[in-house]
C-alpha cells in the first residue's frame, strides 16, 4: 500500500504542536492513538502528542502501574478500558506504551511497539541501556535530538506498510535481468569489503547484497529505510552516517554511507569501519556508472511509472470475465457489482513468500481510492494475520470472512500466504477460484517481482 | 591535511559546533549559494566538495558538515582527523552555543592536527536584536561573553557571519583558503589506507564533485 | 528566555498521612483537577514548571501514600529520584518523629550512589492551625535536626502561605544545578574491524 494522503493520524508538521498540550488537554487525550516511551524511573523520553516534558505526571503514572503489577510479582501486558486498549512492553530500562482507540489487535499493537524500540536502537544502540545501569537518573531524551521525523513516520508507517506486521520486505518490479545488473555491481562492492550493499527505490529494494554470513532481517531493513527517507538532511549530498541493525548486531554502531541517485532512488552501503568513507564513496562511483550504462535507473523510474501490479491484469479465462454472460445464476449480481476492480470483484491482495521473506501488494485502486478506506483494508488485513497466526488456537490455514465492507479470504501454506479483499457482495467460489489465479500469476511473474540469490536470512 | 600539485590543494575541512548553531546553513550558503529558512537537523555528516580559486592556487575543499547532537560527538575525531583546516561555529543568540563552542576549541587544542586553520563562526549576525554573545568585553558587572577577544587568546581567527544575508560566509572560507600551507608533500586523505586503491582515488577525485 | 536545556527533576514527597501533602502540593501546582489514584496505586503524580536562574526545570512530583501497604513499592517509585520532600505537620510530634523513619527508608529503597549528600529538603506544615497555638514542635528543634542530617534546608508553611513551598522547589533547583554532572560523551560498542568481535567501551557512557 502506498496510501501517504492526509488521514486521522498523519504526523503533525513541526515541533509547533508540541509547545503547548499536556495531559489535560481536550485535543491531546482526544487522539485516536498515542505512543509513549519512558525511563525505568518514570521519566518522560518520546512522546507522538504533546511536549515530552509536559508529560511528565502522565509518564509517572504509567511507571508507577508499570512497578505495581511487578511488585505483586507479575507483568502487565494490556489494559482495555472501554474504547480504549493499553499496550506495555517493557524492554530493560526502557518502558513503551501505546493507548488506542483503533481496535487493532493488542498482538499488533506490541509489534508496532517492538519496532518503535528497534527505531531507538538504530540511533542509539542498545548500549543505551548500560546508561541506564549505571546513572538511575539517566535523561535519555537529549540523545534522540533531531529525530522526531523519523518516529512519527514509523508510527505513519502503521497504518499503510504491510511490512510492519507481515515482516517480510518488498521489491520494485523489474526485468530479471535489469535487477541482475544492479545485483552484480553491488556484489563486486561488497566483495571489496562492504557489509552491506542497498539499491531502494522509497521503500522497496531494488537490489540488495549482503557480505557471506551476513544476513539481514526485513524488520531491521523496514527501520533503516524508514530513518534514511525520514531524514531530509540525506538528500542534499552524501552523508555518513553511524547507525545500528538490532538484529544484526544490537549493541555496536554501523556506518552508513547514503547517496540520493535520484528523487527517490536511494544507495545504501553499509561498513563495519568507521573510516571507510573514500572508499564507500569510490564504490558508489562505480556503482552509478553501471546503472546509468545499463539503464537501470532508467527502467527504475518506468516502473514507478508504471505502478506494480494491478488486479484488473489477473489473468482469467474467459468465463470469469465480469462482463461476459455467466452460465450461472446468482453470479449476475456478483458480476455486476464488480465492474471495477479486478474479475469477480477482486479489490485488493497481498502475497507473501515464506521462503523469500518477501511480499508483493496490487495497487490500490478505486474503489479503495481514499485514504480512510485504504487505512481500513489495511487494518482489517492486519487483523486476519493476527487471527490466523493467533498462537493459542492457530495456526489456520484459510479463512472466508464477509461483512458490509468487503469478502476477505486469506490462505496459509507452508511457501506461501495470500490475503485478499474483494467486493461485499463477491460469490464464495468464484473467489476462490481468482485466488487460485493470482497466486499463479505471481508464481509466473516471480521473477520480476521479486529478489532472488540474496543472502539466505537466517537468524 | 592540505595536499597539493601544481597551484591546487585538497584540503579537508570540518565543521564543528552545536545544534542549529547554523553548520548546514553555512556550508549551504558556500556550497549551493542558497539559504533555507527551515534547515533539517544533520544526521551523522554530509560531505561536500567545492572548489575556490585565489591568486596562487586552487584550493578544493572536502567539506564535512557535522551533525551537533550529542549522540555522535564520540565519533567527532574521526571527522577532524587529519583536517587541514575547522571552522566552530556559535550563534550569537545562544550563550550556550557559544560555550559548547569553546569546549570544541579545547578538544581541537588537544586533540586535533596541531597544525590545523581553525576558524570560529560566530552565526546569525543578522540577529542583532537577539544577540547574546558580545564582540568585546564591556565594562557592565554582569558576565558578557567576549568572542573576538577569546578568539584571539586562542589563535583562532574570527568572523561574525550569517548564513541567511551571505555576510562572511566566502570570507571566511577564502581566508581558511589564504592560511592553508602551500607546497605540502601529497599525501593520502585520511581513512584511505588501502595502498592498491590510492592510485584509482586520485584519478576519481579528480573527475568528480 | 532561558537558553539551555531544560532539566527534569523526579521529586518525591514522603510523610505520614495527614500532614497535608497532597493540599500543598495541589495548591502549589495549581492543577484544575486532582488524579485520585493514590489509594489505589499509591502515589499521585503532578508537573510543574519552574524557572531558576537562566534554566528551566520541569518537576515531576510523586505525592506518596503513607500507608504501608504500598511500602514494597519504594523500589521502583523512588528509582532515579533527584530529591525528596519530607513532610511534617507542625502540631503533630509523631509526623516529627517519623521524619528520621522516611528519610531512612527512602535512602534504603532508592539507594542513590551518594546517600550522604542526597539532596532532602523539609517542609514544616499547618503553622497557621490555631493561630500557632497547637504548635508542638518548634522551629528550633525542627532546624536542629534537619541541621543533624547533614544540612537539610528547612521551609515552614501553611494554606495561605504557600509562597515558602515556591521557595522550597526554587532551592531543590538551585541543588540540581549544583550537583549538575557534567555532559558525558555517549559510546556504544564498536564493532573489531580485524574479527568482527566486539569491543566493549571500557570508558564510561554517556551517563
Amino acid at each position: 500500500m502506498t496510501s501517504r494522503d492526509r488521514c486521522d493520524d498523519e504526523p503533525e508538521k513541526g515541533k509547533g504542536k508540541k509547545n503547548v498540550t499536556d495531559d489535560a488537554s481536550v485535543s491531546w487525550r482526544k487522539r485516536k492513538k498515542h505512543f509513549f516511551v519512558l525511563s525505568h524511573s518514570g521519566k518522560p523520553i518520546y512522546s507522538r502528542y504533546g511536549a515530552e516534558h509536559k508529560l511528565a505526571g502522565f509518564t509517572a503514572t504509567l511507571q508507577a502501574i508499570i512497578s505495581y503489577v511487578e511488585n505483586g510479582g507479575d507483568n502487565i501486558r494490556f489494559v482495555r478500558a472501554g474504547k480504549h486498549q493499553v499496550v506495555f512492553l517493557v524492554k530493560g530500562p526502557i518502558y513503551l506504551v501505546c493507548i488506542s482507540c483503533t481496535e487493532e489487535p493488542d498482538d499488533a499493537l506490541r509489534g508496532q511497539l517492538e519496532l518503535l524500540h528497534g527505531q531507538m536502537l538504530v540511533i542509539l544502540t542498545k548500549s543505551i541501556d548500560r546508561c541506564f545501569e549505571k546513572n538511575k537518573k539517566f535523561d535519555m531524551t537529549p540523545l534522540l535530538g533531531g529525530t522526531e521525523a523519523v518516529f512519527s513516520s514509523l508510527i505513519h508507517s502503521f497504518s499503510w506498510n504491510p511490512a510492519t506486521f507481515l515482516h517480510a520486505y518488498t521489491c520494485l518490479p523489474l526485468a530479471f535481468s535489469t535487477r541482475q545488473a544492479a545485483g552484480a555491481i553491488l556484489q563486486d562492492v561488497v566483495d571489496s569489503g562492504v557489509l552491506f550493499a542497498m539499491l531502494m527505490c522509497k521503500h522497496k529494494v531494488v537490489s540488495l547484497v549482503g557480505a557471506q554470513k551476513a544476513s539481514l532481517h526485513p524488520d531491521d531493513m523496514l527501520l533503516l529505510s524508514n530513518f534514511i527517507l525520514s531524514t531530509k538532511s540525506f538528500r542534499t549530498s552524501e552523508s555518513f552516517s553511524p547507525i545500528c541493525l538490532p538484529r544484526y548486531n544490537p549493541m555496536a554502531f554501523l556506518h552508513a554511507y547514503v547517496h540520493y541517485l535520484e528523487v527517490d532512488s536511494y544507495l545504501v552501503l553499509l561498513s563495519i569501519n568507521s573510516d571507510d568513507f573514500y572508499h564507500l564513496k569510490d564504490c558508489r562511483i562505480q556503482i552509478e556508472s553501471v546503472l546509468v550504462n545499463s539503464n537501470v535507473l532508467g527502467e527504475v523510474q518506468k516502473s514507478v511509472q508504471d505502478g506494480g501490479l494491478h488486479v484488473e491484469d489477473v489473468p482469467v479465462d474467459s468465463s470469469l470475465r465480469s462482463d461476459s454472460p455467466s452460465p450461472h445464476p446468482g453470479q449476475g449480481r456478483a458480476a455486476l457489482a464488480s465492474r471495477i476492480g479486478g474479475p469477480a470483484g477482486l479489490w485488493h491482495f497481498i502475497y507473501r513468500s515464506i521462503n523469500l521473506d518477501q511480499y508483493v501488494s496490487s495497487e490500490l485502486s478505486s474503489p479503495l481510492n481514499s485514504s480512510r478506506l485504504q487505512k481500513e483494508l489495511y487494518r482489517a488485513y492486519q487483523k486476519l494475520y493476527v487471527s490466523m497466526h493467533d498462537r493459542q488456537i492457530g495456526p489456520h490455514k484459510t479463512q472466508f470472512r464477509r461483512d458490509e465492507s468487503y469478502v476477505l479470504l486469506c490462505w496459509i501454506t507452508p511457501d506461501f500466504e495470500l490475503y485478499a479483499a474483494f467486493d461485499p457482495l463477491a460469490d464464495k467460489a468464484l473467489a476462490i477460484k481468482i485466488c487460485n489465479r493470482v497466486c499463479q500469476w505471481v508464481r509466473d511473474l516471480e521473477n520480476e517481482i521479486f529478489l532472488f540469490g540474496g543472502s539466505p536470512f537466517s537468524w | 591535511m592540505a595536499t597539493s600539485g601544481n597551484n591546487s590543494i585538497n584540503a579537508k575541512l570540518v565543521l564543528l559546533g552545536d545544534m542549529g548553531a547554523g553548520k548546514s546553513s553555512l556550508v549551504f550558503r558556500f556550497v549551493k549559494g542558497q539559504f533555507l529558512e527551515f534547515q533539517e537537523s544533520t544526521i551523522g555528516a554530509a560531505f561536500f566538495s567545492q572548489t575556490l580559486a585565489l591568486n596562487d592556487a586552487t584550493v578544493k575543499f572536502e567539506i564535512w558538515d557535522t551533525a551537533g547532537q550529542e549522540r555522535y560527538h564520540s565519533l567527532a575525531p574521526m571527522y577532524y582527523r587529519g583536517a587541514a583546516a575547522a571552522i566552530i561555529v556559535y550563534d550569537i543568540t545562544s550563550t550556550e552555543s557559544f560555550e559548547r563552542a569553546k569546549k570544541w576549541v579545547q578538544e581541537l587544542q588537544k586533540q586535533g592536527n596541531p597544525n590545523m586553520v581553525t576558524a570560529l563562526a560566530g552565526n546569525k549576525a543578522d540577529l542583532e536584536d537577539k544577540r547574546k554573545v558580545a564582540l568585546e568585553a564591556k565594562n557592565c558587572g554582569a558576565p558578557v561573553q567576549e568572542a573576538h577577544t577569546y578568539a584571539e587568546e586562542n589563535g583562532l581567527f574570527f568572523k561574525e557571519t550569517s548564513a541567511k544575508t551571505a555576510t562572511n560566509v566566502n570570507e571566511i572560507f577564502h581566508e581558511i583558503a589564504k592560511r592553508l600551507p602551500r607546497a605540502q608533500p601529497a599525501q593520502h586523505p585520511a581513512g584511505v589506507v588501502l595502498t592498491d586503491r590510492a592510485a584509482e582515488h586520485s584519478r576519481t577525485s579528480a573527475c568528480c564533485t | 528566555m532561558a537558553s539551555r536545556r531544560r532539566m527534569l527533576l523526579k521529586v518525591i514527597i514522603l510523610g505520614d498521612s495527614g500532614v497535608g501533602k497532597t493540599s500543598l502540593m495541589n495548591q502549589y501546582v495549581n492543577k484544575k483537577f486532582s488524579n485520585q489514584y493514590k489509594a489505589t496505586i499509591g502515589a499521585d503524580f503532578l508537573t510543574k514548571e519552574i524557572q531558576f536562574e537562566d534554566r528551566l526545570f520541569t518537576l515531576q512530583i510523586w505525592d506518596t501514600a503513607g500507608q504501608e501497604r504500598f511500602q514494597s513499592l519504594g523500589v521502583a517509585f523512588y528509582r532515579g529520584a533527584d530529591c525528596c520532600v519530607l513532610v511534617y505537620d507542625v502540631n503533630v510530634m509523631k509526623s516529627f518523629e517519623n521524619l528520621n523513619n522516611w528519610r531512612e527508608e527512602f535512602l534504603i529503597q532508592a539507594s542513590p550512589s551518594d546517600p550522604e549528600n542526597f539532596p532532602f529538603v523539609v517542609l514544616g506544615n499547618k503553622i497557621d492551625i490555631d493561630n500557632g497555638n497547637s504548635r508542638v514542635v518548634s522551629e528550633k528543634k525542627a532546624r536542629a535536626w534537619c541541621a543533624s542530617k547533614g544540612n537539610i534546608p528547612y521551609f515552614e508553611t501553611s494554606a495561605k502561605e504557600g509562597f515558602n513551598v515556591e521557595a522550597a522547589f526554587q532551592c531543590i533547583a538551585k541543588i540540581a544545578l549544583k550537583n549538575e554532572p557534567e555532559d558525558e560523551i555517549y559510546l556504544p560498542d564498536t564493532i573489531d574491524v580485524a574479527g568482527n568481535r566486539q569491543h566493549r567501551s571500557s570508558s564510561g557512557c554517556g551517563c
